[in-house]
């Protein structure tokens, strides 16, 4: 996979393992779930109630485009949580975790 | 510049074949053309309707529809009081508000008539898409009341057996059985009714898609009109002075909700009527959580899942008046209570994130009977509104519409909704 580079002299802080969509991942702390799901490649971190993809926009907390389930507690600003070790991350599928959906998530 | 192909993203290569994003909700109709509500207000009408709320704009499509010629004056614009700020629940069971402090076997004559008026008001809610040719977001979800204590069980107890001899299905559920129809419930409760009559609709569409139809059966509705003064003429009939001119009426109604005493002043009446501000709550979606509305015997709560998956929760909690025109502002202690028990019945909204919370009016008579009917005081003069009017306005609006339009008739309208029932004059201002 595609990973993004960083400019010389930057440091990340300490890597730690989190989950992301039931796969083990390396992140790193001082980091947002938003960044780290972009340093893992894919833009889109979920599909609307419409079938929609959508990223990471405003990367500010307003939008409320990169919304993921983290910990179990769907729409959370992935730009707005700070990584922890252990975190278990799941992009969405409407309004639950992708993978999870159910029929009725389409609906609205 | 070449473009990469993108590498395979779980969240968007879905397999399942996603509904086309065009694929939204059945086109809503057309509203209600501001060029018409804009337009100059009639010189003469028979009927005048004064209210733009649901039980308003419901009385004009009736009359309108019964060929009755009639004209609705709204002081702002539509549906924006009581009647659009209401969290949009049936209320079919008994409820705190008609049990606090008393025995329910020493009200059970009234209870037994108010029961079945609203199982009738739920009846003609179940036909209104049909009627009005339009989506009002109507759900026949079915309705469960709580209990948390012994004594709140007992309760339901004795509200069922009312229930059953006014024709009202319910059942009380305890228990294991209780677990496994509302899983999502507290598991401490001791139990709840459960009312298949009862569900929800959406408030903001209703009040709108009555008035659209009786524009298209001939009826004149007009915003922006506040009435400032009536004239009650010798001859009979009303000159009704508004912000936007003049129009004589032959009858006149009074569907002000809330405001129904400062339309009444203007010819010298007060009825029973007060208003009083409450606090409705809306949450994020979420994953279908539970379909029945939810109430609470001995707490302030309505919680219901609508349509697009939001939690709306309500149930009365109170909001602070503010200002010369009746408004109402949030406080946040109701917002925290009304969530406190909407989280203490259903434990998995806790992690739920409140999003709006907004205040809106509440319109009751002192008896909570509703008031519709002609005035015996001032001939011509005609009141409606009801307290739990979104539940009960369109049977009242078609109830008082039946008698307007064939006065000859025997008024299907019982003595005790007089608007005069405890008649006064309006008291005397210095």
């Amino acid at each position: 996979m595609r990973r993004a580079t960083l400019p010389a002299g930057v440091r990340r802080g300490p890597a730690v393992t989190v989950n992301v969509d039931g796969t083990p991942r390396q992140a790193h702390l001082g980091e947002t779930v938003a960044a780290a799901l972009m340093a893992d490649g894919g833009p889109a971190v979920r599909v609307t109630r419409g079938g929609e993809p959508r990223g990471i926009y405003c990367g500010m907390g307003v939008c409320f485009e990169c919304l993921v389930v983290v910990d179990g507690v769907p729409n959370t600003r992935a730009c707005m949580t700070w990584i922890r070790d252990g975190m278990d991350i799941r992009h969405m599928d409407g309004l639950a975790a992708a993978g999870l959906t159910k029929e009725n998530d389409h609906d609205a | 510049m070449a473009s990469s192909p993108l590498p395979p993203n779980p969240a968007i290569d879905m397999p399942t074949g996603h509904p086309d994003s065009s694929h939204v909700a059945p086109t809503a109709p057309a509203w209600l053309a501001l060029t018409e509500t804009s337009a100059a207000l009639p010189t003469d009408t028979d009927v005048l309707v004064i209210g733009g709320g649901l039980i308003g704009c419901a009385l004009t499509y009736y009359l309108a529809r019964a060929g009755v010629e009639v004209t609705l004056l709204e002081r702002g614009e539509l549906n924006r009081a009581a009647s659009g700020t209401n969290a949009g629940s049936f209320h079919l069971q008994i409820a705190i508000h008609q049990l606090t402090g008393l025995e329910v076997d020493s009200l059970a004559d009234r209870l037994l008539t108010e029961i079945r008026l609203y199982v009738e008001g739920a009846r003609l809610w179940e036909e209104l898409e049909t009627e009005l040719q339009g989506s009002l977001e109507m759900h026949t979800t079915g309705g469960l009341m709580v209990a948390e204590t012994d004594a709140e069980l007992a309760l339901l107890h004795a509200k069922q057996r009312i229930e059953a001899d006014a024709g009202l299905e319910t059942h009380v559920l305890e228990g294991a059985e209780l677990r496994s129809f509302a899983p999502f419930l507290a598991d401490d409760l001791k139990g709840a009714t459960y009312c298949p009559a009862e569900g929800h609709a959406n408030p903001l569409l209703a009040a709108p898609l009555y008035a659209l139809r009786a524009s298209q059966a001939g009826a004149a509705i007009r915003t922006n009109a506040a009435v400032h003064s009536i004239d009650i003429g010798t001859q009979g009939g009303f000159t009704v002075h508004t912000a936007r001119g003049r129009v004589r009426a032959a009858r006149i109604v009074n569907a002000a909700g809330g405001w129904t005493n400062e339309v009444a002043a203007m010819i010298g009446q007060h009825h029973p009527v007060r208003r009083d501000g409450l606090h409705v709550n809306v949450t994020e979606p979420r994953e279908r959580l539970l379909t029945p509305l939810v109430q609470h015997i001995g707490r302030r709560l309505t919680l219901k899942q609508a349509s697009n998956n939001t939690f709306i929760i309500g149930g009365g909690w109170p909001s602070r008046a503010h200002g010369a025109d009746g408004g109402y502002r949030t406080v946040w202690e109701s917002t925290a209570g009304n969530v406190g028990v909407a989280v203490r019945v259903v434990p998995a909204l806790a992690d739920v994130r409140l999003l709006r919370t907004w205040s809106g009016a509440l319109a009751f008579t002192d008896d909570l009977e509703p008031l519709v009917g002609a005035s015996r005081r001032v001939p011509g003069y005609f009141t409606c509104m009801a307290t739990t009017g979104f539940t009960l306005g369109p049977l009242m609006a078609r109830m008082l519409a039946e008698t307007l339009a064939h006065p000859a008739a025997r008024s299907p309208l019982p003595d005790h909704f007089a608007p005069d029932r405890t008649a006064s004059a309006a008291p005397a201002h210095p």
